[in-house]
């Protein structure tokens, strides 16, 4: 009888795997341009020859020829169902008791949304019907190979394990900087889909053996999951020859069993001939030992590996309790706004994003799923999902390409049976509250008694131990003044004798007392003395920023200081220690000066020039020019003549777009003073009106329409941007909802301006007195007619023009 | 890789003398690109088939008054994609939201730099030629009357996904967003061809 895939790898010796398939089926009559699964149903016997030659050289797993066998690839050509069924019986027969079939999948071929337009649905969809066709057509297990993208590479594991009983190996293309080609680095591959229960993990393609050595060496590091390498015969030439020798290909190889490889065939070049070579090469040799595993805490998002073996900051800033603002854009889809948010955090210094949705009324779910698509594009951050609700946990989680933390799970048995399956199940880290029905225990030793209780609970789960993050609950001094020491003295007992790191929320010690960030970080660096290893905070707080850069000094953590020296020297690249520190000055060298800038006199002339100039002392010249100007007055006299100017300009070809960009950004700055001022006196808003933006539907370039926004944001409009390939019922319900008066569509080229005819098309039903501008690289007045738009913006100053026309009316 | 500061401005839509600010901007930019691109190309050189409907090469059929010309006195030709990768486009995408103005620059500087990329595969091409053959200009779809369609095809014969990274959306937009697809003809020895590079 055969053995299972188990049985296998628990032999202690390396497992031989199967060569390429293609390059065989190319050098015996297949053509470029004609698809190799086809050759299931066309030439069966062709195909069966190449597995009976594998097996023969000793292969005791075979592939499948359905590497290929998608909808998007077959072209519809033929079922995808209908192949994987015929390759699956090839292989078994010629596999015989001497080989496992491995149903092999490759990627849809097609990107993954935010870069691509395919969403997690489609793909998990894709791969769940090959693989049940797989499973009823008889193979031993599945492979996923050559993927270059963890976010498809993660619907695919799910869509195996979810719906069959197949054992999964997965396998990654990784490039000579050891990332593959979207950037994901081979621990963060690692740590993700070991963790979502893969049964072994490796690299395939790309590179010849040698150099997949490294890529080799760090996934060992990450997993103790049994590692496949399946490596080219080294790179190929301009006509498609690889340039390694079978003899050459073993040797190579045999470095990565020493690293630790147990499963170990060929990709793209190699033939039988090399397989059976490296088989007499690797009869009965064990492959290498591999390292220890350090026990620490591994966080990840799709390029970015995040190991906790020093104190990191959780970003706290997506939280809407109390934040008015960040609520609205939630419940508007205003991605723009939450985007910033993200990108400010990251750039303040937070090594983690918490990501909470909870906006009374709304479907948390959704905006779950909303912020962590946005979050994702923009940063490279890992992410803690945060919330009380089972089902936002699950799409946060589900979405998210890499290895989240769950914030969070508390002593209730409730709780502990709702959350920690979950964590399992996605391979998360967990924060567990040691707080249960009762509320929050007030001593010390029964809040450390809850914490043992999370942690056994999460233990018998399967969740391993440096997956365990406590949180022992931080109360407001101001009502319970004895509690902040009980707090540091539970994180001393937890972190000693349970052997977990632990997480805080630092800023809530302070509410209810003036000047916050004083209490708020003296508390930090008490609990980071304590052992703290999480600290949720607010990055863009200098006061918090300094005290945690300090601790990391003062500790050992920040080797030299040298990251507190970068921070304090270049301030803009740490937008925390940019605000404490003295404001950025621009030398007015007379070499900055445009030669056409007018030396005008008067108070205006010399505001526009500042404006032109992109000074920041714009902020201060407002200021001091709202001590004597109506907040309105200093709008249309000063920030809108100084925009139109460099409008005028350039429009006439004196200026180009990124000056326009500048004094945008510039004028923003004044706008922001202005805000501040009608805040302060409690008038009503200078609001000029609110348009919504969207790149349409299957476009994913927004560079256009991202200029557009900016510049309409700092005149003053308010911009609810949707982002990118954004679907037409998520247009008009933003227009409906908002009862917008203009829209502004993009689209870059002939084939996605259909979507964009189609949104207009709907748009027109349900919001008739709406107005459409639309512009992008393909559009013309003409054509922007011909598809239904009111206006054709041909640059971002002429979607102020437009937008002026409309809301002067 | 060197990007050529020019062309950056030119892509920046900067016309004539730029200012101070904007050259910095430029040059920042530029070298920025030149840091974070992962540069890939796949080159596959063909036959050249005359087909009922056109000319064939690797197995994609090129058609009308452009391939007509490209292909004149041409038994063989190169297809490419290459790409700037992946990196590049996170980080444009990034700028979009914290800084808009570098956002633009460098993508500018990235459309500068995947014309470098595609010089360096036509650079491939060329050490494949024989003695006497000349290259083509370079042809991308949407040039001229050869379809944008025809991007998937030539992604599909250079192998593009698993060679750069490269994928090609149902709108036939090529990511990540800086990648070019195109094809040269390789010119006969002693043969004349319109588009044949001096």
């Amino acid at each position: 009888m055969k053995k299972s895939f188990h049985q296998l790898l628990s032999r202690g010796t390396a497992v031989i795997a199967d060569g390429a398939m293609g390059t065989v089926l190319f050098s015996r009559g297949l053509k470029t341009g004609e698809l190799p699964e086809m050759l299931n149903l066309n030439d069966p016997g062709l195909v069966h020859s190449v597995h009976a030659d594998y097996v023969d050289a000793g292969a005791e797993i075979v592939y499948t020829d359905t590497f290929g066998a998608n909808a998007e690839k077959l072209c519809g050509k033929a079922d995808p169902g209908k192949v994987i069924e015929a390759a699956v019986k090839i292989a078994l027969d010629a596999a015989g008791e001497k080989a496992l079939v491995a149903l092999d999948l490759g990627p849809t071929g097609r990107l993954m949304q935010p870069s691509g337009t395919l969403s997690f649905d489609e793909a998990y969809e894709s791969f769940r019907t090959q693989a049940v066709a797989g499973e009823k057509a008889g193979c031993d297990l599945v492979v996923l190979e050559t993927f270059s993208s963890l976010s498809e590479l993660r619907a695919a594991v799910l869509a195996v394990k979810e719906n069959t009983s197949l054992p999964v190996m997965a396998t990654m293309t990784f490039e000579k900087d050891g990332r593959t080609f979207t950037g994901t680095p081979a621990s963060a591959f690692a740590v993700t889909i070991s963790g979502l229960g893969a049964d072994a993990i490796g690299v395939n393609c790309s590179t010849g053996p040698k150099e997949m050595l490294p890529v080799v060496r760090e996934i060992a590091k990450y997993t103790s999951l049994p590692i496949v390498v399946k490596p080219n015969a080294g790179l190929p030439d301009s006509f498609g020859n690889y340039d390694l020798s079978a003899e050459d290909f073993v040797k190579e190889t045999l470095l990565l069993v020493k690293a630790g490889a147990s499963v170990v065939g060929g990709c793209c070049g190699t033939t039988p001939d090399f397989i059976k070579k490296l088989s007499a090469a690797l009869k009965g040799v064990k492959p290498g030992k591999r390292p220890a595993r350090t026990g620490c805490t591994v966080l990840c998002s799709e390029r970015k590996t995040v190991n906790a073996v020093r104190p990191l900051i959780i970003g706290e800033r997506l939280n809407p309790t109390g934040k008015k603002a960040l609520k609205e854009a939630y419940l508007n889809g205003d991605g723009g706004y939450i985007s910033a948010r993200a990108v400010e955090q990251e750039e303040a210094g937070a090594d983690i994003l918490d990501i909470n949705t909870g906006v009374p009324g709304a479907d948390e779910k959704e905006l779950m799923t909303t912020a962590v698509k946005l979050v994702t594009s923009v940063t490279n951050l890992p992410i803690s999902v945060d919330s009380s609700d089972i089902a936002a946990l699950e799409a946060g989680l589900r979405n998210f390409p890499g290895k989240a933390l769950v914030n969070s799970v508390n002593g209730e048995d409730a709780s502990l049976k709702a959350v920690l399956p979950l964590v399992k199940k996605y391979g998360a880290a967990v924060v567990g509250l040691c707080l249960d029905e009762k509320g929050v225990p007030k001593d010390a030793e029964s809040r450390f008694r809850i914490a043992a209780k999370i942690v056994d609970a999460a233990l018998k789960e399967g969740i391993p131990r440096e997956d365990i993050v406590i949180d022992c609950l931080t109360l407001t001094v101001s009502a319970e003044q004895s509690q902040a020491v009980r707090t540091l003295n539970a994180i001393k007992a937890v972190k000693r004798k349970l052997k977990v790191r632990t997480v805080l929320g630092v800023s809530n010690i302070s509410f209810g007392l003036p000047d916050r960030d004083n209490l708020n970080s003296a508390f930090l660096i008490s609990a980071l003395c304590a052992g703290l290893d999480f600290a949720i905070i607010n990055p863009n707080s200098a006061a918090m920023a300094y005290a945690f850069r300090a601790h990391a000094v003062l500790f050992g953590f920040d080797k030299g200081a040298t990251e507190y020296i970068d921070a304090c020297v270049n301030p803009e690249k740490t937008a925390a220690f940019g605000k404490a520190s003295a404001p950025k000055t621009v030398s007015v060298s007379s070499g900055a000066l445009s030669p056409d800038v007018k030396e005008g006199t008067d108070e205006k002339s010399a505001f526009t020039r500042l404006i032109l100039k992109g000074l920041d002392s714009v902020r201060a010249e407002t200021a001091a020019l709202l001590t004597v100007h109506s907040p309105l007055e200093v709008v249309n006299e000063y920030l809108i003549p100084a925009l139109d100017e460099v409008g005028k300009r350039f429009e006439s070809g004196r200026l180009f777009l990124p000056q326009l960009i500048t004094a945008a950004e510039t004028a923003k700055l004044g706008f922001d003073e202005v805000k501040k001022a009608i805040e302060k006196s409690g008038s009503s808003a200078v609001e000029s009106g609110t348009i919504v933006l969207a790149t349409v539907k299957g476009d994913v370039h927004d560079i256009g329409k991202n200029i557009v926004k900016v510049v309409l944001e700092n005149y003053g409009y308010r911009v609810i941007d949707l982002g990118k390939n954004v679907e037409i019922s998520a247009v008009t319900d933003a227009v409906v909802k908002n009862k917008i008066r203009l829209l502004g569509l993009s689209a870059l080229m002939t084939t996605t301006v259909v979507n964009m005819e189609k949104t207009i098309k709907e748009v027109r039903k349900v919001a008739p007195d709406c107005k459409i501008m639309v512009g992008g690289a393909v559009l013309t007045p003409d054509y922007a007619k011909k598809i239904g738009a009111d206006y054709y913006a041909k640059d971002a100053n002429a979607s102020v023009r437009i937008a002026k026309e409309i809301f002067s009316e | 890789m060197k990007i050529p500061l020019k062309d950056v401005l030119l892509y920046m839509g900067v016309k004539g003398e730029p200012d101070p600010d904007t050259l910095r901007l430029a040059r920042k930019a530029a070298e920025k690109a030149e840091k974070i691109i992962t540069p890939r190309q796949s080159v596959r050189i063909f036959d050249v088939t005359r087909t009922k409907e056109g000319y064939c090469a690797g197995g994609v059929t090129f058609t009308g008054k452009c391939a007509e010309k490209l292909f004149e006195n041409c038994s063989r030709a190169a297809l490419m994609t290459v790409t700037a990768g992946h990196a590049l486009d996170a980080e444009i995408n990034r700028l979009s939201v914290s800084d808009m103005k570098n956002a633009f620059a460098l993508d500018a500087a990235g459309v500068a730099a995947v014309e470098c990329v595609a010089d360096e595969a036509e650079e491939t091409v060329r050490l494949n030629t024989a003695i006497g053959e000349k290259l083509t200009m370079r042809f991308s779809p949407g040039y001229g009357d050869m379809p944008l369609s025809l991007s998937r095809a030539i992604a599909s014969a250079t192998d593009a996904q698993r060679r750069t990274g490269v994928t090609v959306t149902e709108g036939d937009m090529l990511v990540p967003s800086k990648s070019v697809t195109a094809v040269i003809g390789i010119v006969d020895a002693g043969k004349s061809n319109t588009y044949a590079r001096k």
